[in-house]
């Protein structure tokens, strides 16, 4: 699954730099944070963070400086909110949306930012039913 | 679970190096560094962009639509033809632009207020030029970087020119309003305004060669805002070219 979730992420970051404004790759490395949990989050914040500024021509380093203070904020969470439940993504997921378009995006950043919820909705119900069969299957 | 104290320093260095490259960028010294991988990526990029952007089967539809924008195109050349022939003109124009340079470039991409292209400083590009195709105005290039360029449409708030009607010959200011359409404003309220008319740059382009060219097709006009009580009446303009289907455009450089 997390290799999954890396391949998509390389998808994502073309195609929010080619294609649409939807903030896609701030959703998936939410689903990766909650999925490892760990310092290596940074990284695949910073690489994601650059190549998108260099796909969309902003500042190098705009853009990584965002995800990375935001995965910051939310790993310092996951020791006072249960952060792997459906609440917490949709939560992080449409105010971390909101805030990236307010500072990159134009346009109608609320529609684009509940568009946005419901793709890292969808994506961490897939990451966590694969958690799950997983942990059974280790039970097993 | 990981304590948060190790993830403070991790967090720290991340973020320090990130703000130290922000701050480089921002001064232009990473411009090589950029532009490099801008080369890397513009393949990846065109393929996607023409995967998701294929043009529509060559219809009957399509085919009259295009006839019929070249017939406008050509009604607005041959009215300024006659307009040109009933004046009296020197042969050695001195307000006349510098010749043009038509440069080639490729959609690689999609934004709220424009689209990229494949083109940037390193083919001599910069903020400002103006982007056409096939004498209609598209828009103007708004950044630039080594490689790729952002195009702001007739459409983007920052676009403010001046324009004339063909039929009418009234003069006024085109301003995008981050819509579909374009607003002609200014327009003295002696002038008249005909829906269908269609709409031309007038030229503005100072002694540094900045500006818009003249005799560019700008859009036709779809309807006509006019009250007594105002100082001026408006007109909204619609261009002749259908954006979502643009796949190449053309640079007007060395103004």
């Amino acid at each position: 699954m997390f290799v999954f979730l890396l391949i998509l992420l390389s998808i994502f970051i073309f195609v929010e730099g080619t294609l649409t404004s939807l903030p896609l790759v701030l959703v998936c490395l939410l689903c990766l944070m909650i999925m490892r949990r760990d310092e290596s989050i940074f990284i695949l914040a910073m690489i994601a963070g650059l190549l998108l500024d260099i796909l969309s021509l902003r500042p190098l380093g705009s853009t990584c400086l965002f995800f990375i203070f935001f995965m910051f904020l939310l790993l310092l969470y996951q020791r006072k909110y249960e952060i792997d439940s459906y609440p917490f993504v949709g939560f992080s997921a449409f105010f971390g949306s909101l805030l990236f378009l307010a500072i990159f995006g134009e346009g109608n950043i609320f529609v684009e930012s509940l568009i946005s919820t419901c793709i890292g909705l969808v994506l961490f119900a897939g990451t966590r039913l694969t958690i799950r069969q997983r942990q059974e299957a280790k039970i097993i | 679970m990981k304590r948060r104290g190790s993830i403070i320093p991790i967090f720290v260095f991340f973020f320090v190096t990130a703000l130290i490259l922000f701050f480089f960028a921002s001064q232009g010294k990473l411009n090589g560094v950029t532009g490099f991988f801008e080369q890397v990526f513009l393949p990846v990029q065109r393929l996607g962009f023409s995967l998701s952007n294929k043009p529509e089967a060559v219809t009957s539809e399509s085919n009259l639509r295009e006839e019929n924008r070249k017939l406008l195109t050509q009604i607005a050349k041959q009215k300024e033809l006659e307009r040109e022939n009933s004046a009296l003109r020197d042969q050695f124009q001195t307000t006349n632009p510098s010749p043009h340079k038509l440069l080639p470039a490729q959609l690689i991409g999609l934004r709220e207020d424009g689209f990229l292209i494949d083109r940037g400083t390193s083919d001599a590009v910069k903020t400002g030029d103006v982007v056409i195709y096939k004498d209609n105005l598209v828009g103007k290039i708004g950044q630039a970087s080594s490689h790729i360029s952002i195009v702001y449409l007739l459409t983007h708030k920052d676009i403010s020119f001046t324009a004339q009607t063909i039929k009418t010959g009234s003069l006024g200011v085109i301003k995008g309003n981050g819509d579909s359409l374009v607003i002609l404003d200014n327009v003295v309220l002696s002038d008249k305004l005909e829906k269908g008319d269609l709409v031309r740059t007038k030229g503005d382009i100072d002694d540094s060669g900045k500006g818009f060219p003249p005799d560019l097709v700008v859009g036709k006009i779809v309807s006509v805002n006019k009250k007594a009580s105002a100082l001026f009446q408006q007109a909204e303009v619609q261009s002749l070219v259908d954006f979502d289907r643009l796949e190449m455009v053309f640079v007007v450089t060395g103004n």
